[in-house]
């Protein structure tokens, strides 16, 4: 019988490997100045921070959402729209973008937590189409045709660098690392024990004194915020966005597929599965070019195929002890 | 004894069935209460109506000077009244140390405190858990997995604990150690309600045995008298 030790003594020297590459991750940009490579990063850093999003409600409570390309819209949305009317700074355009995340979050939340399963998936998925429809038709958001932000001066108080990459590559890392330390703190917690206990069994949970409808709430609207906030760097970072960039339900299964692969329930996880899956649908979009459209998501097809054979706890059980 | 829970008139429908029909209980504080009766006669459905599970159609269930008819598992579970399950519904993928953490998590915020009381209760339960504590649920035998059970549940601090077939599936030796537990959790001031099939447990360890029987209740006696009663005969054998 295996033994997975997960006595927090042992676990104490696990903190060097991540403070290495965090520390390697800060030089990097002096050593690599090229720009695409820079793109390359922050999109991973993006897809990182909806990955670790999502894993806090599927992941962790086992709640596995289809919809959380909504949350990301909603932020987008909500940060440009405050910035192009109203004149708000994208900072704060950002937070409230995740308030209004988390307050669909709870509308969302309320009646489809009284599914379970796969009632719970279709229930997302609908709901996610359901706002992206909105959005197309919306005429205050300029509905299809999408918004243009304006090109403001450089700054970091407007969230603005126009020149070089560095300034969204450090806003995206710092996220991360927030995010990642949160999640870390919260599987430590009485709220990350309650969201694995209501993955493990609803009915148990609740014998045992778990409101479990309050904790999945609690869970959504973590999801909800931090997705939000990815939203919201993406559309300041792209300057434009539309209903079909944001708020597609491919982007929700990206979301899913990257902390599936990197490891869903795990801290770590669904970083590994930005880092590995955002340079490869990348690196061979630009190789195969617009005539071979269609040929990146073969082998990110084939690439899932392989870890749902073999490695179906994601790919962070490889640099796990005592796997099987 | 002072009562601790009591039942007036418990009637849940399922359609046109009645599972549970003007059913009435007293249950005095530090006894061992056992609940026999035949396959569907609606032993499960009384605990999932008293546990919260499911809504109650008449009748109130006093706990304290309080009728907690309709509130839900987790705030019945809150108040000191918990329960297991038939079919073992514990953790997969948790670690037993983990679980048992979620159930001491009901009185506590603190990580340490949870783990301090999860710790105890594992030594308190027997069964090795304590040595397997760092084992997932699912790699634990069924004798493991019920006693987890039973453990996660514990660490609540209940006043009341509802074991549901808590002893089924388990060999003659396990059934011993489930016996001792048993005892040993009233010992500590804990007012059990026992579902059990092995009729010689539950003469064994309870203090009074109520039968039902198509959803009534046909007897409410001790144990020597039970088996004696003419009503429970005929339930049981039909003549």
């Amino acid at each position: 019988m295996k033994t997975i030790s997960i006595d927090n003594e042992n676990k104490r020297n696990n903190f060097l490997i991540p403070f290495l590459l965090l520390l390697s991750l800060i030089v990097l940009p002096l050593f690599i100045k090229h720009a695409y490579f820079m793109h390359v990063m922050i999109m991973v850093f993006i897809y990182a921070i909806v990955a670790e999003a999502w894993n806090i409600l599927g992941g962790y409570t086992g709640q596995i959402s289809l919809g959380n390309a909504m949350f990301f819209g909603v932020g987008a949305y909500t940060s440009s729209i405050l910035l192009i009317n109203f004149k708000v700074n994208p900072w704060l355009g950002l937070m409230l973008g995740g308030i209004c995340a988390v307050i669909l979050a709870i509308l969302v939340g309320f009646p489809v937590f009284r599914l379970r399963s796969h009632y719970f998936v279709i229930a997302t998925l609908a709901a996610g189409e359901i706002i992206m429809a909105v959005f197309l038709n919306w005429n205050y958001v300029k509905g299809a045709t999408g918004l243009e932000l304006p090109l403001m001066e450089d700054s970091l108080k407007g969230m603005t660098f126009s020149y070089n990459k560095n300034g969204f590559y450090y806003i995206g890392l710092g996220m991360l690392t927030i995010l990642v330390t949160l999640v870390y703190l919260l599987t430590k917690s009485k709220l990350g024990y309650y969201f694995k206990t209501i993955k493990e069994d609803e009915d148990a949970a609740r014998s045992i004194g778990i409101n479990t409808t309050a904790y999945k709430l609690v869970a959504i609207s973590m999801t909800a915020f931090f997705t939000a906030i990815a939203g919201s760097v993406y559309a300041q970072y792209l300057l434009y966005i539309d209903p079909a960039m944001v708020f597609p339900t491919s982007l929700s299964v990206k979301f899913v597929l990257i902390a599936a692969l990197g490891g869903a329930g795990t801290v770590f996880g669904p970083v590994l599965g930005a880092f590995i899956l955002i340079p490869i649908s990348e690196m061979t979009r630009v190789f195969f070019g617009g005539g071979g459209q269609g040929i990146d998501l073969l082998f990110y097809g084939a690439l899932i195929v392989f870890v749902a054979l073999f490695k179906p706890d994601g790919l962070i059980t490889l640099f796990q002890k005592n796997n099987k | 004894m002072s009562i601790i829970l009591k039942v007036e008139n418990l009637t849940k429908k399922f359609g046109g069935l009645v599972a549970n029909d003007n059913i009435d209980m007293n249950i005095e504080e530090g006894m061992i209460l056992g609940l026999i009766g035949p396959n569907g006669a609606g032993k499960t459905t009384l605990f999932n109506c008293i546990s919260g599970i499911y809504k109650i159609d008449i009748g109130k269930i006093l706990y304290g000077n309080k009728n907690i008819a309709g509130f839900q598992p987790n705030k019945i579970c809150k108040l000191g009244i918990t329960r297991t399950f038939q079919v073992v519904k514990t953790a997969k993928n948790m670690s037993v140390l983990d679980y048992v953490m979620s159930g001491a998590f009901c009185r506590t915020w603190s990580s340490a405190k949870a783990k301090n009381i999860a710790l105890e209760t594992l030594k308190f339960v027997g069964f090795g858990l304590y040595e397997k504590r760092n084992l997932l649920s699912r790699e634990l035998t069924l004798s493991n997995k019920k006693a987890l059970q039973i453990a996660s549940t514990l660490a609540t601090r209940p006043k009341i604990l509802m074991l549901d077939e808590a002893m089924a599936g388990l060999t003659k030796n396990e059934q011993m150690d489930a016996i001792k537990l048993i005892k040993k959790i009233r010992e500590s001031g804990i007012t059990l309600i026992v579902v059990e099939h092995v009729m010689e447990i539950i003469m064994s360890i309870a203090d009074k045995i109520m039968v039902i029987n198509s959803g009534k209740k046909i007897a409410e006696e001790t144990p020597e008298k039970i088996a004696n009663n003419p009503d429970v005969i005929k339930a049981y054998l039909g003549v």
